[in-house]
């Protein structure tokens, strides 16, 4: 059983639906499955778009509204994945393939579902080719080197001893830490898989550069239309996946003049508006019980401190015993 | 003055190009024009900056400065910029500034931090492929376009149908039903003229009691009617139909398939013309323009290009329907030029009973010197080698490759580059000469032949099934500047040698930046030059002038 995976809160579900249903169109036979970090909406019917929803607090049990509250949204939903993939390997997923909400698939991913036959573990690079231009270099190397080598909106774990060594590695570090902390060295799930090549065996980095093409990489990714119908990147390497994450205006500096960015841009606007999501609210956990909202300070303070972890298990709780009227006793400038 | 037959010389016009540029005997022009008048300004700044403004563009955009008792430059300087107006065509003012947080920052005229630092610090002057871009940004689905009544006007039933129709099918040796273009007088014909009363890009699957359409006979306005109705009338009438009767479809945009089947029932034609004047028969975008900005040749349905098109979902309902008339209906199929026939050919299977090329305007090969009172080498100054673009500013016919011209090589004293339009479509442009059109392919080709034009940028961004500007320029004498994916001007290019095909507007660019369009007409200027005659076939004609 191949399965393929993402996590999203309530606010990505239109992102997450573009994908599913491109993965239903281009890879019938493979389980979707999606991990919801998020509470409950009213509209429940963008769940058959997938096989199977797991609530992400269902991975965690009791512990899982303290460990929610010390991540924001983006952390949150970095930070299940590698419970999720411990989960669909104990449910008889042989493959494993994680892709953010922010992909759109355009081909057939056989090519790339073979990989696994041989690696563990597949990988897909920030970058294939070195850019020689400063500029260049400070906003796609560098990237790299900030966030990590591999970008996780893709990765790719076979159900063998070696992934499910991954698998344990994995979760256990984003029970740890999954933030954005640079001076920790820390991206989200990212910085950790620079470690991953050197850690575990049969770990491929995946080169067909039609796969995650993004805006880090259109440097050296020439994307064309051609005349036969086909999405090229570099010549003749079919576009198979694509990740439409916010680019802060990199794919303007290096689409250059080439228009084939820019429509499939137009294309992920037009799929996402026409995704049948229900109207985006705000995060379930960026709030108290009593609607007020959690601050990132407060959410540093209660992570960084195990004795406050054990005081309010459930800090999102109010009351004259909870968190809240804790911070505004102790600390008002959080709340 | 008599020269080479006409094949032999485009041959040794074409063998000359090609000798000069190998052997680098022309440069790039870097002569600049010198200015028609120097402006001074107390403000030495805007001296500096007058050369580069555009006087004319920023006039006819910003009307109001005329109130303000500055000159336009000054306007700009003082209250155009802040409010985001720009100084040429070429600069985009809010772009600049919303890409360029330290212009921003800085209170500078951002025109002049572009001309003087920006440009030599590599900054963009506007949004790259921003007129694309801004057609991207606005597409919608063409199904959920709205699609409006073109006029208010009289509904018919059958009966008044059949009673207008009557008495004049009496007297005539034929009928024609002609949908979708002003259909020409056959002599001895009723035609019956038919288009969709509510427009739209789609063929439609709608039944013929729904499907309204605009009927005319013989060029006076009848009303509106329903396909079910014009087949009852046509129905009603069939014992004093003359023999002779035929269908002539022009195109499918607005049209119901269930409608014209009607027709065509009621009718019993014994002749059925199918005109390719666009590729509705091919995809629910008839210029074949992937999401109204690129040329994409109708790849299969279900590609990768379809899936990310805005028309690609509308494209395989409307196959369906296409498929349904050409199963129904044994056409003849008529294409204006070879290369349209060649693209249907190869993007479709539908069944027909002939397929043929009627070109509406045939050049005349009897062609005739042209009178040449100019003296001197081509491109010196006095005597620039004259360019120009036929048509609308549109993304379809070529305008942003001609505007990329314009914008390089405005300046440069070597080219003279006009705008040949209707009065709409002309715009006052620093470095451009506009000329207004009117009227036939004939009068076209004799304003070419006044103003002496040497090169026509027949750059049109979709196959055009048929270019009577292209037609025109190379009656004129002129050669021609096209893409390769340019449609019939590419395929005159090739098969006339009138002319240089490129894979891109940035490559036609290029040959006008680097100089080449200036070797090329240099050495085309060394032979003779001719006028041709143009002769129109009114039937075929009257079908492509709607594309």
């Amino acid at each position: 059983m191949i399965v393929a995976y993402t996590s999203f809160t309530q606010a990505g579900l239109s992102h997450a639906l573009t994908l599913a249903r491109g993965l239903k169109a281009r890879c019938p036979g493979w389980r979707l499955c999606g991990v919801l970090v998020d509470g409950d909406a009213p509209d429940q019917g963008w769940r058959s778009a997938f096989d199977v929803v797991i609530e992400a607090e269902a991975l965690y049990g009791e512990a899982w509204r303290g460990f929610v509250f010390s991540h924001e949204a983006a952390e949150a939903c970095a930070a299940v994945k590698g419970r999720a993939l411990k989960r669909l390997f104990a449910e008889g997923a042989d493959k494993s393939f994680y892709l953010s909400p922010d992909i759109a698939v355009f081909d057939d991913l056989a090519e790339v579902e073979t990989r696994l036959d041989e690696a563990s573990i597949l990988l897909t690079p920030h970058q294939l080719e070195p850019n020689d231009a400063p500029q260049a270099f400070r906003d796609n190397e560098g990237l790299a080197l900030a966030r990590g080598v591999y970008n996780l909106g893709f990765l790719g774990v076979r159900n063998d001893a070696t992934g499910a060594a991954l698998a344990e590695w994995w979760a256990g570090r984003l029970d740890a830490a999954c933030h954005v902390d640079p001076a920790q060295g820390l991206y989200l799930d990212q910085r950790y898989f620079d470690l991953v090549p050197a850690l575990f065996e049969r770990v491929e980095a995946l080169r067909d550069p039609g796969c995650h093409v993004a805006a880090w990489n259109l440097s050296r990714r020439r994307l064309e239309i051609a005349d036969d119908g086909r999405i090229l990147v570099n010549g003749r390497f079919p576009l198979r996946f694509y990740n439409f994450a916010d680019d802060g205006g990199l794919t303007e500096r290096y689409a250059g003049q080439r228009l084939a960015p820019y429509e499939l841009w137009a294309y992920y606007r037009r799929a996402l508006a026409a995704s049948g999501a229900p109207p985006a609210r705000g995060w379930a956990y960026g709030v108290f019980d009593d609607g007020a909202r959690v601050s990132q300070g407060a959410r540093r303070l209660y992570r960084a401190d195990p004795e406050l972890q054990a005081r309010f298990p459930d800090p999102f709780a109010v009351g004259p015993e909870g968190f809240r009227a804790h911070l505004l006793a102790s600390r008002p400038d959080l709340v | 003055m008599s020269g080479p037959p006409a094949e032999l010389r485009v041959r040794l016009i074409q063998a000359a190009y090609e000798a000069a540029v190998a052997e680098g005997r022309y440069e790039a022009p870097q002569t600049r024009r010198a200015p028609s008048r120097a402006r001074l300004y107390r403000d030495g700044l805007l001296t500096l900056l007058a050369p580069h403004f555009d006087y004319a563009f920023y006039a006819f955009e910003n009307p109001e400065f005329a109130d303000s008792g500055l000159d336009e430059l000054e306007h700009y300087n003082f209250f155009g910029w802040p409010k985001l107006r720009n100084p040429t065509a070429w600069f985009d003012t809010g772009y600049y500034l919303s890409s360029n947080a330290d212009v921003l920052a800085s209170g500078d005229n951002p025109f002049w931090h572009y001309i003087f630092k920006g440009r030599a610090e590599g900054r963009a002057p506007r949004r790259p492929r921003g007129a694309e871009r801004a057609v991207l940004d606005g597409l919608e689905p063409p199904e959920a376009r709205a699609s409006r009544p073109s006029a208010d006007l009289p509904r018919l039933s059958a009966d008044a149908i059949a009673q207008r129709l009557a008495p004049l099918i009496a007297e005539a040796v034929g009928f024609l039903y002609s949908f979708g273009a002003q259909a020409p007088s056959h002599v001895g014909f009723v035609t019956m003229q038919a288009s969709p009363l509510r427009g739209g890009a789609l063929f439609k699957t709608m039944p013929a009691p729904w499907s309204e359409t605009q009927l005319a006979i013989d060029g006076a306005s009848l009303g509106v009617a329903t396909d079910a109705d014009i087949a009852k009338a046509l129905a009603g009438l069939r014992a004093a139909m003359p023999a002779r009767r035929a269908i002539a479809v022009h195109g499918l945009a607005g049209a119901s398939v269930d409608g014209l089947l009607a027709i065509d029932a009621a009718l019993e034609p014994d002749e059925r013309r199918f005109h390719l004047s666009d590729y509705a028969s091919l995809c629910a975008n008839r210029q074949l323009l992937r999401n109204d900005v690129a040329a994409c040749a109708a790849p299969p349905p279900d590609s990768q290009a379809c899936f990310v098109c805005v028309y690609g979902e509308a494209r395989r309902t409307q196959l369906q329907a296409v498929e349904k008339l050409f199963q129904s209906l044994p056409f003849a199929v008529l294409a204006p030029s070879q290369s349209a026939l060649a693209l249907w050919r190869r993007a479709s299977s539908l069944a027909h009973e002939s397929a043929l090329v009627a070109a509406p305007v045939r050049l005349d090969e009897r062609a005739r010197p042209a009178q040449s009172a100019e003296i001197g080498a081509l491109g010196a100054e006095g005597r620039p080698v004259r360019v120009a673009f036929v048509g609308p500013r549109t993304l379809a016919a070529g305008w942003l490759t001609f505007a990329r011209i314009l914008e390089t090589c405005g300046e440069l004293s070597a080219y003279a580059l006009h705008h040949f339009a209707v009065a709409q479509d002309l715009r006052p442009s620093r470095n451009l000469f506009n000329v207004e059109i009117a009227g036939s392919p004939t009068a076209l080709r004799d304003l070419l032949v006044e103003r002496r034009i040497d090169l026509v940028v027949t750059a049109a961004e979709w196959a055009e099934p048929f270019s009577y500007p292209a037609v025109a320029a190379l009656a004129a004498g002129c050669d021609l500047v096209a893409l390769r994916h340019s449609g019939h001007a590419a395929e005159l290019v090739e098969t006339l040698q009138r002319g240089r095909l490129f894979a891109d507007g940035e490559e036609a660019v290029e040959f006008f930046v680097g100089g080449k369009a200036l070797a090329y007409a240099c050495e085309r200027d060394r032979f003779p030059r001719y006028v041709a005659d143009l002769r129109l076939d009114a039937a075929a004609a009257s079908a492509e002038r709607r594309a």
